[in-house]
C-alpha cells in the first residue's frame, strides 16, 4: 500500500490530502486544473521539500516528521507534462544518464525491450532538440523507466502533445502498463485517459482528496462536486464477444450484460474499456420497444445524489454488479419515483470504446 | 670624460669594500626610487654591486605610492625620494630611526620641448599660441611643479602661463605630455632631458628661480648591506655621477 | 629588446592571472550558485558588494586592499598573529587583490548561466537518482559550459590587464609582485619606450590571441551534431 499525508501552504493554495491506495496498477489523480493534483504528485517524488505529513510506500518511510528521503533516494521515475530530456544528451545519452544511476535493489528491466515497447530505436542517436512532441515524452517515458522505479509518476504526459502524438503515446503507455509491472500514478484532468489506463482513483478538490478507491467504486458514487456535474462518467470493463451483425461488435460486461457497440477491429475475447458520460444515459420504467437506441439495460438504482445541480440529480444504477451513472432531472426523479431499488431501463445514448 | 667617471666609481668601490670589509655578502637590496632618479641609480648600480658584492632591486615609482607602501609595511631596504618631504614624515611617524636620512642629490628644473634646435627660454612662454599647452607636474604632489611655479612666478609669468598650464600626475607624467606633443613645452627636471630618448631642446631654469629641489633617502632596515648603499649614495665620489645625470651633489650647492 | 626581468613579469603575470582565475573558479561558482537559486533578501546587497569592482577605480579597491593586508591592517594583524607574513607586498597578496578584483568577472557570468537552467532538468535529474552533486557535475556543468568558458577567459584576461590593485598592493617587487602592466609602466616613467612597446605588444598580442582561441572554441562549442 501507498499511505500519504500531505500538508503544505503556498500562498492561496492549501493542500490538506491523505489517501491509501494499493501499490499496484494505475492509480489515476484526477480532478480540475488547481485541484492539487500536481501537488500530490510532486509530493511523492520528494520535490516540494516545505511537504509537511508522511508518506509511507510499503515498508519504507518516505516522509515523516523525522526525515525525508531524498527524491533520488526514493527510487521513483517521474515524467514531467513538458519534456525534460538533457539538451546536451542524445536520446540515448538520456537513456543512459537513467541507467547508469539505476535502482539495483529492484528486478532491472531490459533496456533493448524498453526501447521496443517505446519505439524508440530510431530516435537513439537524434540530439533531444530535433525530436517531435511525441518523440521527446517517449524518450522521457523511457527514460524514467530505465531507472527501474519502484513507482513511476506521471503529471499529464499527454497534454502537451497534439491529437496524433496524443495517441501514440498512450498507446505506448498502455503497452508499459501491461507489460511491467509497475505501480504508477497518473495526473489527468481528462476522463478518456483515466477510464483507459487508471484501476484506482483519487478525486481532488481544492487540495483535498474528494474520493479515494478503486476506479469504479469511485466513480459509481453519486455524491460530491465531480460526481454531480456534467463530466461525471462511469467505466464498464468488457470483452468481445462477436462480429456476427453488420458494422457491429457484440461485447459482453464483466457482469455478463450484452452490448452492442461499432464493429472494432479485435478479436473475440479481447478486453475493452467502454467509458459512459453520465449524461448519455436516460432512464425509462418499461423497456421502450423500436427504439434508435442500440444499448437499453436493465439496472436497479442504487443511489440518488443529494443536491440538485443545475436541475439535475446523479443517479447511481447497479449494472449486473458493475456501476454506471445517469445524469437525470430533478423533474424526471420525482415523474418516476426514483429510490433507492427502483428497477429501470438505462438508455446508453454513446458509449466511447477505450482499448 | 668616461675614464675619468670610470676611475671615480672605481674609488667609491673601493671604500666601500674597505667599509664594509666585515659585512657579510651576498645580500640583495630593494630599493624604493622616485621614478626621476632610478635611471641614474641604475647606472651606479654595477659599481656599487661589484664593489659590494650585493645586489640591488630597484623599485621605481612615484614617491607618494612608495610613502603610502612603507607606511604599510612595504619590504624596502632603503627609499630615494623625489623630495624631503615624505622622508620627514616617515621619520615623524617612527618609521625610520633619528639619523637615518640623508640628503642624496638636488634635482635641477629644466624647459624642454620636444622640437630639435629651438631656442628655449623661459620668456618665451610669454608669447605662446592660445591653443599651445605647457606641462608642469601637479604642484600639490610633485617638487618639480611647485619648482615650475615658482620660477614662473618670480618671472612674474605664472598669470599669463596658467590658461595653458596642464598637469601631470609626476614629473615622468609631465615629461610624456611635451614627449607625445600634447604639450609644447613641459617644466620637467634636467636628468630626464638628459636621458630622454630624443633630444629636443632645453634650458635650464636658473638656480635662484626657485628653491633647491631636495631630494632626500632613508634607510629603512638595519642591515650592513643597507648601510653600505646608504653610505656609498652620501660618499662624495659619486658626485660626477651625480652631476653627469643633471642633479647637483649635496653640499655642492 | 626584452630584459631577464621582463621575461620574469611576463611569467608573473601569467602565474597570477592563472592562479586566480582557478580560485575565482573554485570560489565563483557557489557563490554564482546561490546567488542564481536564492531569495534571500541578502542577494541584492551581495550582488551589489561583488559588482563594485566594476565602478570603483582600482586605486581605491588596491588602497583599500593595502590597509586591509597591510602589516598593520586588521587582515594583515591576524596574518601576523598566526607566525604567517602579511599578505600585503606579496604574491598572495596580489592574489588576494586580483581575487577580489576580478570576482564579478567569473560570478556574473556563472550566474546568468546557472540561473538559465531550468529548474525541472535538475529536478528531473533528481528522480533519476542524481544526487545533489551528480547534478551539479552531469547537469550543470555542461550546460554552464559556455558560461564557465566566459567567466575562465574575463577572469584571467581582467587579471591580465590589471594596474591599479597591483600598483598600490604589490610594492612593485620584481619576481615576486612586478607584473607585466607595472613594468610597461615603470618603463614608460623611466623613458624607455622601446621596451614598454615590446611588453606592451605581447600583451597585446597575447591576449588577442587568447580570446580568439577562446571565441572559436565557444564556437564550436555551441555546435551539436545532428546525424
Amino acid at each position: 500500500m501507498i499511505h500519504a499525508e500531505l500538508k503544505q501552504r503556498k500562498g492561496q493554495f492549501q493542500l490538506d490530502a491523505r489517501f491509501a491506495v494499493p501499490a499496484n496498477g494505475v492509480v489515476g489523480l484526477f480532478g480540475a486544473s488547481g485541484s492539487g493534483k500536481t501537488s500530490v504528485l510532486r509530493a511523492l517524488a520528494g520535490l516540494e521539500p516545505d511537504v509537511k505529513g508522511e508518506i509511507r510506500f510499503g515498508e519504507q518511510v518516505w516522509l515523516n516528521s523525522e526525515r525525508a528521503r531524498s527524491t533520488a533516494e526514493r527510487g521513483i521515475g517521474y515524467v514531467f507534462q513538458e519534456p525534460t530530456l538533457f539538451p546536451h544528451l542524445t536520446v540515448k545519452g538520456n537513456l543512459d544518464y537513467a541507467t547508469k544511476r539505476r535502482n539495483l535493489a529492484r528486478q532491472s528491466i531490459d533496456l533493448d525491450r524498453l526501447i521496443e515497447l517505446l519505439e524508440l530505436q530510431p530516435l537513439l542517436n537524434r540530439d533531444t532538440r530535433s525530436l517531435s512532441g511525441g518523440e521527446r515524452q517517449r524518450t522521457a517515458i523511457g527514460r524514467a523507466l530505465a531507472t527501474n522505479p519502484a513507482l513511476l509518476l506521471l503529471d499529464e504526459p499527454l497534454s502537451a502533445l497534439d491529437q496524433d502524438a496524443r495517441q501514440k503515446v498512450m498507446f505506448v503507455l498502455e503497452n508499459v502498463f501491461q507489460n511491467l509491472e509497475i505501480p504508477a500514478f497518473y495526473v489527468s484532468h481528462s476522463s478518456d485517459e483515466i477510464a483507459r489506463l487508471a484501476d484506482s482513483l483519487i478525486v481532488m478538490d481544492a487540495g483535498q482528496v474528494s474520493a479515494c478507491g478503486a476506479l469504479t467504486q469511485v466513480l459509481g458514487q453519486v455524491d460530491g462536486q465531480w460526481h454531480e456535474s456534467e463530466a461525471a462518467f462511469s467505466v464498464l470493463h468488457c470483452r468481445i464477444l462477436a462480429h456476427d451483425l453488420p458494422y457491429l461488435s457484440r461485447l459482453v460486461s464483466a457482469g455478463g450484460e450484452a452490448l452492442l457497440v461499432a464493429r472494432q477491429s479485435l478479436n473475440p475475447g479481447d478486453p475493452l474499456r467502454l467509458r459512459i458520460q453520465a449524461r448519455d444515459v436516460s432512464l425509462c420504467l418499461e423497456k421502450p420497444a423500436n427504439s434508435s437506441i442500440l444499448n437499453i439495460l436493465p439496472a436497479t438504482v442504487k443511489a440518488i445524489s443529494k443536491q440538485v445541480e443545475q436541475g439535475s440529480r446523479t443517479v447511481g444504477l447497479d449494472l449486473a454488479g458493475e456501476s454506471l451513472l445517469a445524469r437525470v432531472s430533478e423533474h424526471s426523479v420525482q415523474q418516476l419515483r426514483l429510490t433507492p431499488g427502483s428497477p429501470v431501463f438505462a438508455q446508453i445514448k454513446s458509449v466511447a470504446l477505450l482499448s | 670624460m668616461a675614464a675619468k667617471s670610470f676611475t671615480c666609481l672605481r674609488f667609491a668601490g673601493v671604500v666601500v669594500l674597505l667599509l664594509q670589509a666585515s659585512a657579510c655578502l651576498g645580500d640583495t637590496l630593494r630599493v624604493a626610487v622616485a621614478s626621476n632618479f632610478s635611471a641614474t641609480l641604475a647606472l651606479l648600480q654595477p659599481d656599487f654591486e661589484r664593489a659590494s658584492g650585493h645586489r640591488l632591486q630597484l623599485i621605481p615609482g612615484s614617491s607618494g605610492r612608495h610613502f603610502a607602501q612603507i607606511s604599510n609595511g612595504a619590504p624596502f631596504d632603503l627609499f630615494l625620494s623625489a623630495d624631503a618631504e615624505r622622508i620627514r614624515a616617515l621619520e615623524a611617524a617612527g618609521r625610520i630611526n633619528a639619523g637615518q636620512r640623508r640628503v642624496y642629490a638636488l634635482g635641477r628644473l629644466a624647459l624642454w620641448t620636444r622640437e630639435a634646435n629651438q631656442s628655449v627660454s623661459l620668456d618665451r612662454l610669454a608669447t605662446l599660441a592660445a591653443s599651445e599647452r605647457v606641462a608642469i607636474a601637479n604642484p600639490r604632489l610633485a617638487p618639480y611643479g611647485q619648482a615650475a611655479v615658482r620660477a614662473l612666478t618670480a618671472r612674474e609669468l605664472y598669470a599669463v602661463v596658467e590658461p595653458s598650464l596642464v598637469m601631470g600626475e609626476n614629473v615622468g607624467q609631465t615629461f610624456q605630455f611635451a614627449y607625445s606633443g600634447s604639450a609644447r613645452f613641459a617644466f620637467v627636471a634636467y636628468s630626464q632631458v638628459l636621458s630622454a630618448p630624443e633630444p629636443g631642446s632645453y634650458a635650464l631654469v636658473p638656480d635662484d628661480d626657485y628653491e633647491p629641489i631636495v631630494q632626500e633617502m632613508a634607510l629603512l632596515k638595519e642591515s650592513e648591506a643597507a648601510h653600505a648603499l646608504f653610505d656609498y649614495l652620501s660618499s662624495p665620489a659619486i658626485a660626477p655621477v651625480l652631476e653627469r645625470a643633471g642633479y647637483y651633489a649635496p653640499n655642492s650647492h | 629588446m626584452l630584459t631577464a626581468s621582463d621575461l620574469d613579469a611576463f611569467l608573473l603575470t601569467l602565474q597570477l592571472a592563472a592562479v586566480t582565475t582557478l580560485i575565482l573558479l573554485l570560489l565563483g561558482t557557489p557563490l554564482a550558485w546561490w546567488l542564481a537559486q536564492t531569495r534571500s533578501r541578502l542577494r541584492g546587497p551581495i550582488e551589489a558588494l561583488i559588482a563594485l569592482p566594476l565602478v570603483l577605480p582600482p586605486t581605491v579597491l588596491g588602497f583599500y586592499l593595502l590597509l586591509l593586508l597591510g602589516q598593520d591592517g586588521p587582515i594583515g594583524q591576524l596574518m601576523v598573529g598566526m607566525g604567517l607574513p602579511a599578505l600585503a607586498f606579496s604574491f598572495w597578496g596580489l592574489v588576494a587583490g586580483s581575487v577580489v578584483y576580478s570576482l564579478p568577472f567569473v560570478v556574473q557570468p556563472l550566474q546568468t548561466a546557472f540561473a538559465g537552467i531550468p529548474r525541472r532538468l535538475l529536478e528531473a535529474a533528481a528522480t533519476l537518482g542524481a544526487t545533489g552533486s551528480d547534478r551539479f557535475l552531469s547537469v550543470v556543468l555542461p550546460l554552464s559550459r559556455v558560461g564557465y568558458l566566459t567567466a575562465i577567459v574575463l577572469g584571467f584576461a581582467h587579471t591580465l590587464g590589471e594596474f591599479g590593485v597591483v600598483l598600490m598592493l604589490g610594492g612593485n617587487i620584481p619576481g615576486e609582485t612586478q607584473v607585466l602592466s607595472i613594468a610597461i609602466y615603470d618603463h614608460v616613467e623611466s623613458l624607455q619606450y622601446s621596451q614598454a612597446h615590446w611588453l606592451s605588444g605581447i600583451l597585446l598580442v597575447f591576449s588577442f590571441a587568447v580570446l580568439l582561441t577562446v571565441y572559436a572554441l565557444n564556437r564550436r562549442g555551441f555546435r551539436v551534431s545532428v546525424p
